[in-house]
């Protein structure tokens, strides 16, 4: 026990490391709580979408239907800005003042800067006034008698209800996605101190890992002890660091802490694993090895979508195989079953893949520990 | 000449580790290209599409007209009928919308009146799927209307399929550049995450051997003026710069196809480059000042390359910042990098305006790499009198 203890004191001691490890995944979950918590606000403010109108003939009946349609909430769907000619229209469009200008003739013609969401919903609008009137006309022509009925069953139609059945998790903000990443790269960046665990046991890298190995106390038991010591005290940052998202930065997971943080336990045991087999199996000096555990815990942590949320998709379209062995997409995959989907069977099967790959490295890492030995010269 | 030749002889020393670093963070940069590059052309509109799955349950030509009506700008996926299966398709995002039509629900229409309620799975907080939704109201609403004039609902999903062509004829303006949004200027975007990360690792390793307090002190006692040391190694470490520049313009030169030298948006592209290169540099600079351990450098590198790069809205664009987060990103220089790279991008021909605003936000950079070059400057003079005392 007191090897565990003296363990625990030295990793204290390395405080540049603990610093870095505790601050680096606060300072950028700050960063996201200030950057997406007005986010969803931002979102429903791009429901009022500025469009120019140039009224090449009058359309009253167009014009004040686009200036007064609403969606939920009585929110305006577009801001309209009428101009009096296509030059002014071109011109506030190219200063991304609007996205898109209506030019109103005979028939409708829309010009637009890119291809976007807002382009998209300006256009299926004007697709829909266009088709309504073409159908109310049609039917006036063959059925004149039949424009009033038709005109009450468009009215009536919106009685109708497509509901949204309901996934059994609570967390719906496509936003909290990044706080998983995040959870992910807290527990893999525990590969640097797996990193220096195994470095301070082969006596070929360091005066202290050689007197180590010729202590009395067998390698395998410095090697365990050095592991749970780490371990302790890696969990320990990631559940402060869990704990900080949850109460400081107003994540609640969908009201799942306690898997949430098992499943972060268990990133940390793989990270830390994976930070030892680095640092036993790599021939280089300290710099390179240092410069490979960058690689695995930012390589997974952007994999799994620290900076571009979308990645796991693209590549469950690609290559599926990363997603269901990298370490951080096994994390944030396992938070957001329970979180958003409510489905523990995935959350298992994370969990389950996470544990077997951090064994695994464990194992490899132990087996060349013990077929390591040094020349007596 | 002796500072300059000792840094890359240093440079050579650290050759694994640069190796494995340029690897990593050139990877995750093409990574990031490649993930937001699409092959459209930005000269033909091309409306939001998605995953889109109709299960029927009634089995009658309802849901076989809402497959085909919407097929031709969404992709139809064939699923099981079980919504755990469904959920595990929409928790993988090889779905975004899941449409279910209830059992009675054609038998349900009376006097052309829709009476029963439609379902639907879709991916929570997805704002395409919100328009999906209101266009698939409005076609129900459109097929209620022509049931409720006398149509069987047969000859009124007919009839909606003829009015589909009537659609409104849209253009992209003359003065977008077709090339906006093209291979190289997303690489572009993501070039200060690869200058801040890999520039920084880099030059701050060997600047902490030669700040080691043993060299420096041999240093001090060496004949070289501080002065001259001090310029041999700046130009060291812009040498450094422009050969991580270089190999920047070759992949940008490879991934274009060589389309980029006969660009005419190029000279503002390389400008950009420059000054943000010059930046991460003296950040650089600055950290090989500050720390005396390579462990504090990867956590310097770590949040600062991260923090600049979000809040210059390189991983998340600027349109999606608050009013006070647009205030603080501001002071970034990174913000203003990606704002003219948005710019040039776009650009279709060459004004006086455009000049102007590429001019002052690329001197807001530059003056922002001189400031924390100043700032080194003042550590390296505190740090010699704190050794001289």
């Amino acid at each position: 026990m007191i090897h565990f203890w003296y363990r625990i004191k030295v990793m204290l001691r390395e405080r540049s490391s603990i610093f870095w490890n505790l601050i680096f995944p606060i300072f950028l979950g700050f960063l996201f709580y200030v950057m997406f918590n007005n986010i969803i606000n931002n979102v429903e403010k791009f429901s009022e979408i500025s469009v120019g109108l140039v009224l090449e003939q009058e359309q009253a009946d167009f014009s004040k239907l686009i200036k007064e349609v609403e969606v939920e909430g009585g929110k305006k769907m577009f801001a309209v800005t009428e101009y009096k000619d296509a030059d002014a229209a071109k011109k506030a469009l190219d200063e991304d003042e609007i996205y898109g200008y209506i030019t109103v003739a005979d028939d409708f013609h829309l010009v637009v800067k890119a291809s976007n969401i807002q382009t998209t919903v300006i256009k299926v609008f004007l697709d829909q006034y266009i088709q309504n009137s073409k159908l109310i006309e049609n039917v006036a022509k063959e059925n004149p008698q039949q424009v009033n009925a038709v005109v009450q069953g468009l009215m009536n139609a919106g009685e109708i209800e497509i509901k949204n059945i309901p996934l059994p998790g609570q967390d719906k903000s496509p936003y909290t996605q990044y706080f998983y990443a995040l959870i992910a790269m807290t527990c893999l960046i525990a590969s640097t101190i797996g990193l220096q665990n195994g470095n301070n046991i082969q006596a070929d890298l360091s005066a202290l890992a050689a007197r180590r190995n010729v202590a009395p106390t067998k390698k395998m038991k410095q090697v365990l002890i050095d592991f749970l010591a780490s371990y302790l005290v890696v969990g320990i940052m990631a559940t402060i660091i869990l704990a900080m998202v949850v109460y400081g930065f107003k994540q609640d997971f969908g009201g799942n802490i306690a898997p949430i943080l098992l499943v972060t336990w268990v990133g940390s045991f793989t990270g830390l694993a994976g930070g030892m087999m680095i640092g036993v199996c790599l021939k280089g000096s300290k710099r390179m090895k240092e410069g490979f555990s960058t690689a695995f815990f930012m390589g997974s942590s952007f994999l799994g979508g620290l900076q571009i949320v979308t990645i796991t998709y693209v590549i469950e379209k690609h290559c599926p195989i990363i997603n269901r062995i990298n370490p951080a997409t096994l994390i944030v995959n396992a938070c957001k079953s329970l979180a958003v989907f409510g489905d523990t069977r995935q959350y298992v099967i994370n969990l389950v893949t996470l544990t077997a790959i951090g064994i695994a490295f464990l194992i490899i890492s132990i087996l060349k520990l013990r077929r390591t030995k040094y020349a007596s010269i | 000449m002796l500072v300059f030749n000792t840094f890359f002889r240093l440079l050579k020393r650290l050759k694994g580790q640069i190796i494995v670093y340029g690897v990593v963070f050139l990877s995750l940069a093409l990574a990031m290209t490649k993930v937001l590059t699409t092959d459209n052309s930005t000269k033909d509109f091309q409306e939001n599409s998605m995953e889109l799955a109709v299960i029927n349950r009634s089995q009658g030509v309802f849901g076989e007209a809402v497959k085909e009506y919407f097929g031709t700008t969404n992709e139809i996926i064939d699923v099981v009928d079980d919504e755990s299966a469904i959920e595990d398709m929409l928790y993988w995002r090889e779905l975004d919308y899941a449409l279910i039509i209830p059992e009675d629900f054609e038998d349900s229409i009376k006097d052309g009146k829709i009476t029963k309620d439609l379902q639907c799975l879709e991916v929570p907080g997805n704002f395409e799927s919100s328009v999906f939704k209101a266009e698939l109201e409005m076609y129900i609403s459109k097929m209620s209307g022509l049931m409720a004039g006398g149509m069987s609902i047969e000859d009124a999903t007919k009839e909606l399929e003829k009015l589909k062509s009537e659609q409104v004829t849209v253009e992209v303006a003359s003065f977008v550049n077709e090339q906006q949004g093209d291979v190289i200027s997303n690489f572009f975007s993501y070039a200060p995450y690869l200058f801040l990360s890999l520039g920084i690792v880099v030059i701050s390793s060997v600047l902490i051997f030669f700040n080691e307090i043993e060299v420096k002190k041999r240093m001090e006692c060496s004949s070289m003026p501080l002065f001259k040391r001090q310029v041999s190694l700046f130009g060291a470490i812009v040498a450094f710069g422009m050969l991580l520049l270089a190999v920047v313009l070759v992949l940008a030169a490879v991934m274009s196809k060589g389309s980029m030298f006969t660009d005419v948006r190029m000279p503002y592209f390389l400008l950009n480059l420059t000054t943000m290169l010059l930046f991460s540099v003296s950040l650089a600079f600055l950290a090989g000042t500050l720390f005396d351990k390579t462990e504090s450098v990867n956590g310097f590198v770590n949040i600062v390359s991260l923090a600049l790069c979000f809040l210059g809205g390189i991983f998340v664009p600027q349109e999606f910042f608050s009013e006070g987060v647009q205030s603080a990103a501001r002071f970034m220089p990174t913000y203003w990098y990606t704002k003219s790279n948005v710019s040039i991008s776009a650009m279709a021909t060459v004004t006086d305006a455009f000049r102007k605003e590429i001019f002052m936000q690329n001197l807001f950079v530059f003056s922002s790499a001189i400031a924390v070059f100043a700032i080194s400057i003042v550590i390296v003079n505190l740090k010699r009198r704190r050794i001289a005392a």
